[in-house]
Order: structure tokens, then sequence, then C-alpha cells
């Protein structure tokens, strides 16, 4: 059980109270980040940029045109394999709100410090210990790879490339084939348990359930969507799809 | 003090600290921590937070983007250990504290500002400034006339609101030790305040004159 400590600053406590020091504290906890910002800060976490990063699934309002497979999204993700995985889930999660900013400057230097694993942490023992032989294997990157984001395609892995085609595939079928499509996205659901793009393929799940007019099922996981990504990019595409807010179904 | 609804959800997973869902509402709600999260989903939900934190403790602005993207990168790394704890946000504070320690240890030896160094930044005044951002400039100042230690235990006491054992477990302190902290830092940031509202006073006198 946590430790209740004296009363907070804000709350009245200390021995003394000053005004500014009031203010001071009480915009600190009012700040909001910068969004923008926060958004490059993404990009560059995603190392392909905002330059080449596909857009989100909620900007696939249509579906593609047959031509246009080859640059679609999905196909880009699928041809440009696993170093794109951890670049389109985080660019996706903001391009949202960060769509008018430039892409990270490449002209901006990154800092060569070397990140540790946390094994020095003071509750070491839940800490993993990496060493370069515990990193997945990938193939070499479509393009070279900067400083540090080369340390996160170190970290991709083949099984990512899997993920990414099928819901590719997914994504592909929603209009033409929105059966289909919510049969990948099960079976990315029982392939990829646990796997990075959840929050992608229950998009595609929701949105293929509106298209077969299986409105009860759509709005039950679009409810535990907003549960679980209150904050998802997704989010506003599928508004629009169901065009009101969810029912309350969230509690048993 | 905050809820702590996640331990009521895991109370035999670990001793390590768990942050309630009245805080962290971006976490969504408990039933949902049993799915994973991924690194993408963890900085859509936490990016922000990681990165106030950082400047709260008094990371300069110009390391602020490549600190909190080294703190996501280990995260991405490590993450897999993690992720069905529901101890996200205590870890990530935990990484975000050692983190800035680092960058700070490799910048120059921690050092304070002067309380008599706490003038107004020149051509600013209350009256020119956005209020708001003001105050944050104001937090900034007095946050300067604490050492790293206090600053930290200051900042996720009054600020994160985290509670006195929480912050002990992340600063990795005994308890007593971060309350004689904050205690002490609590002091120096009102003396620091005073100081900073005499001046401010003194140069609206000055220019009325």
């Amino acid at each position: 059980m946590s430790v209740e400590g004296p009363r907070r600053l804000l709350d009245g406590g200390g021995d003394e109270r000053n005004a500014l020091l009031r203010g001071a504290l009480e915009a600190e906890r009012a700040e909001r980040t910068d969004e923008a910002r926060l958004a490059r800060i993404g990009q560059a976490l995603a190392f392909a940029g905002a330059s080449v990063a596909p857009p989100p699934l909620a900007e696939a309002a249509t579906p593609p045109a047959p031509a246009a497979a080859a640059r679609s999204a999905t196909g880009w993700l699928v041809a440009k394999g696993p170093y794109v995985l951890l670049a389109t889930a985080i660019v996706g999660g903001l391009v949202a709100i960060g769509k008018s900013d430039p892409p990270a400057s490449p002209a901006s230097p990154a800092r060569t410090t070397v990140v540790s694993p946390p094994v020095d942490e003071p509750v070491a023992d839940t800490t993993p210990t990496l060493s370069p032989a515990d990193l997945p294997s990938a193939p070499a990157p479509a393009t070279p790879l900067p400083g540090k984001n080369a340390k996160l395609a170190a970290s991709s892995t083949a099984g990512d490339s899997d993920e990414i085609a099928l819901l590719a595939k997914a994504h592909d079928a929603l209009r033409a084939d929105p059966a289909r499509a919510l049969s990948l996205c099960k079976e990315h659901e029982t392939r990829f348990r646990g796997g990075h793009f959840a929050q992608e393929r229950e998009a595609v799940a929701i949105e293929a359930l509106t298209y077969l007019g299986r409105k009860d099922e759509a709005s039950r996981r679009w409810a535990l969507f907003q549960a679980r990504y209150p904050s998802s990019s997704h989010r506003v595409h599928l508004e629009g799809l169901f065009g009101a807010p969810p029912p309350p179904a969230l509690s048993p | 003090m905050p809820a702590l609804g996640y331990a009521v959800q895991t109370p035999a997973v670990s001793p390590v600290m768990a942050l309630g869902p009245a805080r962290v509402s971006s976490a969504g709600p408990p039933a949902a921590a049993a799915a994973p999260m991924s690194a993408a989903e963890v900085f859509r939900e936490h990016g922000a937070f990681v990165f106030r934190l950082l400047r709260r403790l008094g990371i300069p602005d110009a390391d602020l983007d490549d600190l909190t993207q080294e703190v996501f990168i280990i995260v991405h790394r490590s993450l897999d250990r993690y992720q069905e704890q529901n101890q996200m946000r205590a870890w990530l504070y935990r990484i975000a504290v050692r983190e800035a320690s680092r960058l700070r240890r490799s910048r120059k030896p921690a050092g304070t500002v002067d309380v008599d160094t706490l003038v107004e930044p020149a051509g600013s005044s209350p009256e020119d400034a956005v209020q708001a951002n003001e105050a944050r400039a104001d937090f900034d100042r007095l946050m300067g006339v604490l050492d790293e230690d206090r600053r930290n235990v200051f900042v996720l006491y009054e600020v994160e609101e985290l509670s006195m054992e929480e912050v002990a477990k992340v600063v990795g302190c005994p308890l007593a030790t971060a309350y004689s902290r904050l205690r002490s830092a609590r002091q120096l940031v009102l003396a620091a305040a005073k100081r900073l509202e005499a001046q401010r006073n003194h140069m609206s006198q000055g220019r009325s004159r």
C-alpha cells in the first residue's frame, strides 16, 4: 500500500503560501505538450520519416483504385517490409495531429549517446538484459538508417513483415470484399496475438463490419476500440462511419 | 492521493509501484490492460507525458526531442518484459528519471542556480508575456535552485502527484530520504519564489515612478 505523503503545495500543504509558486505549479500541471513537436519526435523515431510514410488507415475513406494499388499505403507497407513497421505505427498515430508539420529535419544531428537497456534500474530484477545476440535479425533497410534510428531497425522482426502483409491484404479487401477483410482480421488476431498492429486490425475490422451491415457488432467493437485506444488517430475516420458516439456498452 | 486502481488489478504481480488510472486515463480501463501494447502504442499513449516529464526534470529544450526518443527506444527494446505487468507508467518514470540523470551527468557537474540570479529575462515582463507561459517560466526558474535529487523528488511529488512511496522507488532512495529531499526542496523553492516576487515588485515599482 502506498504511503500517504504530506499535503501537496497546491492542495494547501507547506508552511507558507506563495502566489507565485502556486501559479507556477498550476501552470505546470496544466501544461499541454506541443503536439506538432511530439509528432516530429514520433517521425524521427519512425526513421522512415513523414516524407515517405503512408497515410494511416483513417485516411483511406475510399477503396484504392486498382491502378493505384501499387502506391497504396498498404502496398507501400508490404513493399518496404519490416523496417516500416514501427514507422507506420508511430507515424500513423501522429499524422492526425502533425499532418501539417514538416518532416523531421535530416540535418538535425543525432546524438550518439549509447542507449543502454534498463539493466541498472533499481528494480533490475524485472529488467531484461539485452545483448546483440538477443536482437532479432532483419534484412537490410531500403534506405540508410541514420544514427540511433538504426537501433530501432535492428529490433524489427521477420514476423512483423508477415503481420504487415496480412493487414495490408485485409485493408485492400475492405471495400471490394469486406467479408474477406474481416476474415483476414480474424486470422491476424489468431496468428499475431500480441502483435504490433492490433489497433490497425481493429480499425479495419470495424470498418469491414459496417460495410457488411453488421452494425451491432461494429458498434460493440467500436466501443471497445475507443476504450482501449482513446487517443487513436483512427478515431476520426471511424467516428465518421458511425456518425454518432457509440452506445455506452462498456460496462457489463 | 491518486487512486491505485492498477494496484488493485495486479496485487501480486510485483512489489513495484502501480499508478492509478485516475491519473493515467490514457492508459484505458484496466480490462484493456490484459492485451499487451506495442512500442508504437506506448508512444502514442505516453509520448506527451514523457516529454513533459523530461522537461520538468530540467532537460534543456535542445535535448528534449532526442532524450524523448531515447526513452522510447529503450521501451521498444525492452517492452516484452513489461507490457503485461500494468506497470507501464511507473516504468516510464524510472527510465525518464534515469536517462535525465545520465544526460545531466554527461554534460557538466550538477549544480544549482543561486537565488540572486533569478532575474527576469531581458525584455520580458509579466505585462508583455502570456500568463501561462510566464508562470511556466517561473517554474523553470524556481526549479533552477534545486539540485538534481531534490528537483526529481519535488517534480514527481508536487507536479506528477506520485505518492511518496512511488517517488522513492522511482528515484531509488529510501523513503525517509525522499521525505527529507522534499522538505528541503520546498524550503528552497519557497525562498526562491519570495525573492522572485520581491524582484518583480521592485521592478514594477521602478517602472511606475
